[in-house]
Formats: C-alpha cells, structure tokens, sequence
C-alpha cells in the first residue's frame, strides 16, 4: 500500500461535479475538496474513474478521454482504457 | 436513470498501435544523418517502441479535444468583453499580474513551440515524435489564446502593447527567456526533461494553479478559463514527461546518472523562475487564495517527494540540498523578490506598491516565522517615505545572477542570517562569475562554457547596447513609456483608468 496520494484537480463545471460525484461513489476514502472554481481529489495510492459510473451520473454515454476536457492537473501516473481512468502512484 | 450499453470500438490500445506507428527506417540515408542529436548527450536507447503515451492520444481524438476546448474558451472571453468585465475585477493592482505573465511566461509558450516542433523532429521513435507534436501544437494554443485573452486589458491598461520585444530586452523578463534559451539549446532528451519533466510535471501547477485560483478570486474570468484550458494540456504534458523520463532511465542503466543530472538543473532552474510567481500570489493579488508557502508545501513537499519516490526504483535520488533550500526559503522568497521589484519598478513594465495594513496582517498569518520579523519594518519604511513624498527608486543596475539572471537578492537564509545578503563565486578562464546560490553555482561550474555566454542585460547596459547609458534611454529602447508604464501604482495612469471604470 502507497503512502503517497494520488490528486486530481478537476473543473467545477456540470460535468467534472458530476465526474466528482462518480469518483466519490466508485473510491472508498476518498477526500473531495471544493476550491475556487476547482475541485481537488485526493486519495492514497490510487483514484479510479469508470466511464459506466460517470455516464449514469450524466446521463449519456461518456468517454474516458473526455476527463481531458474539465482537467487541470494530477498527481500519479496514468492509465487509460476504453472503460476507466485511473491515476495512481507505484511506490 | 438508465443509459445505453457503451457502444463498441476498436479498443484504445490498438487504435493508438494503428495511428501513431507510421514511421519507417531510412534507405537512401545513414539512419545518423537522419537523427543527427540522438548520440550527442550520450544517452543509449535501444528500443524506440518501449515508449507509450498513457492517455494513448492519436491525432483524432486530438482535434476532437482541442476544438471543444477552445470553442468553450473563445465564447467565455467574447462574454467577458461583451459584458465589460474588467470592471468587475477586485483593484486595478490585479491587472500588474496579467502584464507579468504576458511579458514573461506567454513568449515562453511560443519558444516552446519551437523546441517540441525540434525534439519530434530529432527522436528516432514515432510514439515520442507525435507526443511532442502534439505538445508543440498545444503550446502555440497556448500562446494565442493568453494573447487572445489579455488583448482585451490592452483596451484599458498600460503594459501590454510590446510584449514581445520586451521578452527580449527587458533586465527581468531575461529571467524567463534565459531558462528558455538553456532548454533550447541543449540536445533534445535534455530539453525533454527540462520542459516535459522537471517544469511540466515538477513544477507546472505552482505556476497555473495558483495563479488561475487567483484570476477566480480576483474576479478575472477570462484568465480563470485560458489558465485551465492550458492546463488541461498541461496534464497530458506532465504524464508524457513521466513516461519520457521512465523511457530513458528504462533504456540502459548508464542513462541514469545523465537523467540524474538534468532533473537536478532543471528543478532548480524552474524554481528560481518562480520567485516571480511566488512575489505575484503573495503581492500581486489583491485577494490571494494560498501563499506561496502553502503551495510549495502542496506542490514540492508532498506531490514532488511522491514523484521522486516513484523514481527511486531507478536509482534516482531525491536532491536533498535543493529541496532543503526549497522548504528553508519558502517564508522568505516572496517577500525578498518583491522588494527587489518595488526598488527597481522604475524600469519595470508594470506598477508595484505597498501592500495595506490588511495585506500585512494577512502576510503575518501565512508567514508567522518571518514576516513581522524581517519585512514588516521594511515594508513599513518604505510606506513612511512615500507618505513624505520620498517614494524610494533605484538608479542603479543590480548586479544578477550567472545562471538564473536573477539580481542577487537573496539572503543567506540556511546559515541562519536571513537579513544578510549572500552569493557565490566561481572563477573561469582568470574571470570571477557571480551566482546567487549554491544551486545555480553548481549548474554554472557543470557547462561555464555556456554561462559565461549569457546576455545579462546590467553588462549589456554598461557595453552600450541597450540604447545607452541612462534609465530613460534605456526605457525607451525597451519601448517602456516612462511614466505611464512603469513606477509606482499610486498616481499610475492605469489608477485613473480604474477610477473611471468604478465612478469613483
């Protein structure tokens, strides 16, 4: 287990509440902080975001590569499919 | 509420596999003489195919991204000057903020164009090839929608009209262009570590982070939107600078000790940098969300050691003595910085002042340990003169810095005498060369060759090649309008702007 946090800074638009929303939903301790037109996730070692949750929140079929659009920064490393997004730390 | 099953496609792995690896190996030419840089700095790849972006971004997806993005952008800033928006920022003070980082950091993106369009150029391997690509293409977005954006403060405000010209010329935004000029002259792995790695991944959100948070604070929405549609690139930009850096450390163990080298330059390059940033959260922002120091605790002390963390499996280590400065300075380096820019304003292309009473007592909370001890008084000295109509300017040229250009302001915080003014010395070829710190001293002694090249615009000055020898000959040749653009904020025309634009 990583003791170091994995971070993602999202727009505070329609659709990165609603990413929020489904990161809250699918990541067990995770901590959601709104700040100034941004909200900052943080979790230890790893946040994992499913397109199928993302899309119920929204309503429609949603992308993993459309997390590109309300994004402003991260920490970890990367990993993307078709079905998830997931930044996450190896150490 | 229920929504369709995902509609199937060709996977993301295979689809990046078709559309980026269209490359082939030269026939009629010495595959050498294609990539003339890939040898010079002695690092060894042997598997070009190794390298993987992790978003897996091909050319589709791309303009698909791009688009959306900028449409989002343009209609906010066409909003923005519908609505004569500049109105409703906090104080005119914030606008000296945007002029900053118009001068230094926008021609930077340009520059930047210019090297990734050169690093896809020189590497053998099509993944590394089309992810710089991408990122120069990104970077000239960036450089046009900053222009964009702060175009419409040149409607109303001084300072914006030659940004360019004074990137080139003027003694501080030699700062910048100088740590630009470093990256782009040296080989392409060494670029790549010095703007994907250690500016884009280690560095980056000190920038963009803190300085969009302060747009949204201070009421500035345009900027709030260009900031973060930038960086959104900017997080594709740093995970390719991870990938990059993992590729060669991967690529053969003799790659290490090189990478080791560059990341340690580049980390203290970049932070020497933003001294300028850490003076414009702290000073420049009428309503500042976070200090410098806290986000050097966000940034440096926590994602910076995880980052190095991951990387000790290679054999990288963490540069204990730079971070060790990092964290000691961390409740000086805003304060010491803006009281260089305050004495030398008269040949600034924007205006500096005294913070408030409230700004102090907001300084005094954020920095407990140093604030009331070293610069209140300072700070309040200099508030008693212009209260006497003795508003302090400079007449003479700072001496700066070798490496980072930076004059040598800082102080010997380490050894335990924060109100005495330190540098170093190196000699070479019989010459003595001045740097402001252990840290720059280091990369001056690594490549003099290099540094004693360096354009520092005091020396230049003095050899009359700055439009001659006195500050209004010189002002001019840097096309500040002396009186308009520079001095102090108070009795600024930009301050009569502002009074109109409020009624007041």
């Amino acid at each position: 287990m990583s003791s170091s946090i994995a971070l993602l800074c999202l727009q505070a638009t329609e659709d990165g509440r609603a990413i929020a929303e489904a990161i809250k939903e699918d990541n067990e301790g995770v901590i959601i902080t709104n700040k100034p037109a941004m909200i900052q996730i943080e979790r230890p070692e790893k946040i994992t975001v499913k397109a199928s949750t993302v899309s119920q929140a929204l309503g429609r079929d949603w992308d993993p590569e459309e997390l590109q659009l309300v994004l402003i920064s991260l920490g970890g490393q990367v990993e993307e499919t078709d079905d998830e997004f997931i930044v996450y730390w190896n150490n | 509420m229920s929504v369709e099953p995902r509609k199937k496609r060709l996977n993301k792995k295979d689809a990046y596999k078709y559309m980026t690896r269209l490359g082939w190996d030269p026939t009629y030419q010495k595959e050498e003489d294609v990539f003339p840089f890939l040898e010079m700095e002695g690092l060894k790849i042997h598997d070009w195919e190794a390298w993987e972006d992790p978003f897996r971004m091909t050319m589709d997806s791309y303009w698909k991204l791009q688009a959306e993005k900028d449409k989002k952008l343009y209609s906010i800033i066409d909003a923005f000057a519908q609505n004569n928006a500049q109105k409703n920022i906090s104080d005119a003070r914030y606008v000296n903020a945007l002029k900053l980082f118009l001068t230094g950091v926008t021609p930077l993106e340009y520059k930047v164009v210019q090297g990734f369009s050169h690093a896809a150029r020189a590497f053998r391997g099509e993944g590394a090839s089309i992810a710089c690509q991408m990122q120069a293409i990104d970077e000239l977005r960036h450089f046009q929608t900053q222009v964009h954006t702060m175009s419409h403060y040149n409607k109303y405000f001084d300072g914006f009209h030659d940004y360019s010209t004074m990137h080139d010329r003027v003694w501080y935004l030699s700062v910048p262009k100088s740590f630009g000029d470093d990256a782009s002259t040296a080989g392409p792995f060494e670029y790549l570590t010095a703007i994907s790695f250690s500016f884009e991944f280690v560095l980056t959100s000190l920038l963009f982070v803190p300085f969009m948070s302060g747009a949204a604070y201070n009421g500035d929405m345009a900027t709030v939107t260009f900031g973060f549609s930038a960086q959104s690139d900017e997080s594709r930009h740093m995970t390719l600078g991870l990938s990059a850096i993992k590729f060669m450390l991967e690529q053969d163990a003799g790659n290490v000790e090189i990478v080791q080298k560059w990341m340690d330059k580049w980390l203290w390059r970049g932070y020497r940098m933003l001294g300028l940033v850490a003076m414009m959260m702290d000073y420049m922002l009428p309503n500042s969300p976070t200090s410098w120091g806290e986000a050097v605790e966000l940034y440096i002390e926590q994602n910076c050691m995880a980052l190095y963390k991951d990387l000790e499996k290679y054999g990288i280590k963490l540069p204990t003595d730079l971070i060790n400065t990092i964290v000691a300075e961390k409740g000086h380096l805003s304060h010491q910085v803006w009281n260089i820019f305050y004495n030398h304003t008269n040949a600034a292309a924007f205006h500096t002042w005294m913070p408030d009473e409230e700004k102090m007592n907001w300084l005094s909370s954020k920095y407990p340990d140093t604030f009331d001890k070293y610069y209140r008084p300072m700070f309040e000295r200099y508030t008693a003169l212009e209260k006497n109509g003795e508003r302090f300017y400079s007449e003479v040229l700072p001496l700066v810095c070798q490496t980072c250009q930076i004059p040598l302001g800082f102080t010997d915080v380490e050894g335990g005498n924060p109100h005495v003014y330190t540098h170093e010395t190196s000699e070479y070829n019989g010459e003595i060369f001045h740097t402001c710190s252990k840290g720059c001293k280091h990369i001056f002694e690594a490549q003099p060759e290099k540094y004693i090249q360096a354009w520092l615009p005091p020396h230049q000055i003095f050899q009359g090649n700055c439009g001659g020898a006195t500050i209004p000959e010189v002002l001019k040749w840097y096309k500040i309008e002396h009186g308009v653009d520079n001095l102090d904020y108070v009795g600024s025309p930009d301050e009569a702007m502002w009074n109109k634009l409020k009624n007041k």
